[in-house]
């Protein structure tokens, strides 16, 4: 993801929940704009847009760990991130 | 999208073996129950390690309350037992003209329980070898069959 936001150019912000402060800032996220439950998934992923919509694009599969790589290889690939060229 | 599209994705998309948490770390796949909007991870001890529902909308009190009906006598299922996740088109790497959410999905993961203790014997949710039945019993019991199964 941070190599995707260097090549367009925007700022990449990741938070990590074990820390307090940074699992209140995405607590506010998941909570408006994403799959919220009092447990929620990781990650989730959000795009904000030039009109600034926020948009939650992605979350991890419970599933297991090869099926949310998977979704984050396609997801780079999709026409959302286009603008970036390719990634495999 | 009809429900019959939904359990046609999850099959092929969302069909994944996985690790049997909790109980006997063996392989545990991914099976459908009664209409097949309900799966679960079941390991060849019939352990059932998590139990998925996917719909295009659903509500989350609702697939409580089947967790609820299919693991009773185990403990309250609490809201925070119960996460959600969306699916779209990008992430599921389907060629969709419009970047749809296509489903959602939602997870009750047996291991995850508050009420979880470490006592070998402790109630847990099994599903019958023979029947789309859940059924309780200790956790290290070899039963693969419910009740009415064994008669």
């Amino acid at each position: 993801m941070k190599k995707v936001a260097e090549e367009l150019g925007v700022p990449c912000f990741l938070y990590d929940i074990d820390d307090p402060e940074q699992e209140r800032k995405a607590d506010q996220l998941v909570r408006k704009y994403g799959d919220w439950s009092e447990d929620y998934l990781i990650p989730q992923v959000f795009v904000e847009m030039n009109d600034g919509k926020i948009h939650h694009v992605l979350t991890g599969y419970s599933e297991g760990v090869e099926l949310t790589r998977r979704a984050v290889a396609n997801l780079l690939k999709s026409p959302l991130f286009a603008r970036a060229g390719t990634h495999g | 999208m009809a429900d019959e599209e939904i359990r046609g994705l999850a099959q092929s998309l969302l069909n994944v073996e996985s690790k049997c948490y909790g109980h006997c770390g063996e392989t545990a796949s991914l099976e459908f129950v009664g209409d097949g909007t309900v799966s679960c991870y079941v390991c060849p001890g019939r352990y059932v390690s998590r139990i998925i529902t996917y719909a295009k909308e659903f509500d989350p009190k609702r697939f409580r309350e089947y967790v609820r009906r299919a693991a009773p006598n185990m403990g309250e299922v609490e809201e925070g037992d119960i996460r959600v996740a969306s699916r779209y088109a990008w992430d599921l790497g389907l060629d969709r003209k419009t970047d749809e959410l296509v489903l959602r999905e939602a997870y009750w993961t047996q291991n995850y329980r508050r009420t979880k203790s470490e006592d070998p014997e402790r109630s847990a949710l099994f599903l019958c070898s023979n029947r789309d039945s859940f059924f309780v019993q200790p956790l290290n019991s070899k039963e693969k069959l419910c009740k009415s199964c064994r008669k």
